[in-house]
């Protein structure tokens, strides 16, 4: 499978990041004004228009690895979007997106700290710790950063865990009770095509937590709320046949990739 | 039916703010001078360009999922004028693309267009 690369630095792109969604609505004006529309969910695609400068050759050829495996606009590739979450539906716990460990309950409309509902209170009721995760379809070896809003009513500890098969990062997370963004960045070095993320408690644990959040990055943007679409477009294409290059100077790169994903 | 989503300040936009009242007058002119003019809409339409700047990106992930969540200019929502304060219950987005640009960690900036809908 192939994926577009991260720079040295961990990032997917630099400022500033152009990102256009386009849907295709077929509509009928009568005189009276009045429209009868009707959307065309098969044309929905969103593109991207990311800016490089000052990359290093090594970087650049990794662009034009991507180019030359994927033929330019000929075949897919996975692009995770900078400027969203990877995780799916980030605010309902229950969906079937994330796996739970059968002994953990999670409660549902807690306050959280943006001044919602949208927090849960996981209640670990076994006697061995117990995990909720979820698995996106993305390279196991890139640079993650993972952060979610944890409390507790009793000063707990807790870990946040990246992981592939074969290979698990945890860190452990101290929360007390008011509401502290728990940041994790982490990358591992098995290869593997998926990688899942999660939260683990120890035996008795009960504690609340809000707004996961993964990106393609080093440090945490703020909390973006997810439903069914994430930031991770599996079908994406370049949307040009040619890439340009131009250098300044010795291992001082710039170019401009346009990239285009179906949403369908 | 969804409302079209506020800024963290609680404000729909910033300025400059642009609103627009669309009539639909149709003219028959006759060869010797006189004329007769009919209404086409049964009332006025509105139409907000709500130009958006210095955005987070919370703001601005949240103005692109109700893009999504409306199937562009598809949907129908509710919007509030931000002038009077009427509310327009039969919206829709004008177009059906959403450009928008990060030009740094809170710096983001996108212009959408709220049409009214004639009944």
């Amino acid at each position: 499978m192939l994926y577009f690369p991260q720079l040295s630095s961990g990032v997917v792109a630099q400022f500033p990041v152009n990102r256009r969604a386009a849907t295709r609505t077929v509509t009928n004006q009568l005189l009276s004004g009045y429209n009868i529309r009707m959307s065309d969910p098969g044309a929905a695609t969103v593109s991207w228009q990311l800016q490089y400068s000052d990359l290093t050759d090594a970087e650049f050829a990794s662009l034009e690895q991507l180019f030359e495996a994927a033929e330019g606009q000929l075949t897919t590739f996975t692009f995770l979007d900078p400027v969203d979450n990877l995780l799916m539906w980030s605010e309902e716990w229950t969906n079937a997106v994330w796996a739970a460990d059968p002994l953990l309950q999670i409660s549902t409309g807690i306050a959280d700290p943006l001044g919602g509902t949208g927090a849960v209170q996981f209640t670990n009721t076994a006697q061995t710790t117990q995990r909720i995760v979820q698995t996106m379809e993305a390279p196991s070896w890139y640079q993650y950063c993972c952060s979610i809003y944890l409390r507790a009513n009793t000063p707990s500890t807790v870990q946040l865990l990246l992981s592939a098969t074969g290979q698990e990062s945890l860190t452990q997370v101290s929360i007390g009770s008011s509401w502290t963004r728990a940041v994790f960045a982490a990358s591992l070095t098995l290869q593997q095509d998926g990688i899942s993320f999660g939260l683990q408690l120890p035996a008795g644990a009960a504690v609340s937590a809000f707004g996961p959040q993964v990106e393609p990055q080093t440090a945490p943007g703020d909390y973006k709320k997810t439903t069914d679409l994430a930031g991770v477009y599996t079908n994406t294409r370049f949307d040009s046949d040619s890439l340009t290059l131009t250098t300044g100077a010795p291992n001082q790169n710039s170019c401009t990739v346009n990239l285009v994903s179906n949403l369908a | 039916m969804s409302n079209f989503p506020t800024l963290k300040t609680g404000a729909t936009l910033q300025y400059p703010a642009q609103k627009a009242t669309q009539y639909s007058t149709d003219v028959v002119r006759f060869i010797d001078g006189p004329e007769q003019r009919f209404r086409g809409y049964q009332s006025p339409l509105r139409r907000w360009v709500i130009r958006l700047d210095l955005l987070d990106q919370t703001e601005l992930h949240v103005l692109r999922e109700f893009f999504r969540t409306q199937s562009g200019a598809a949907g129908t929502f509710s919007f509030t004028d931000p002038w009077d304060g009427t509310v327009y219950a039969n919206c829709s987005l004008a177009d059906d693309q959403m450009a928008e640009q990060l030009k740094d960690e809170e710096k983001g900036q996108t212009t959408l267009t709220v049409c009214e809908n004639g009944t």
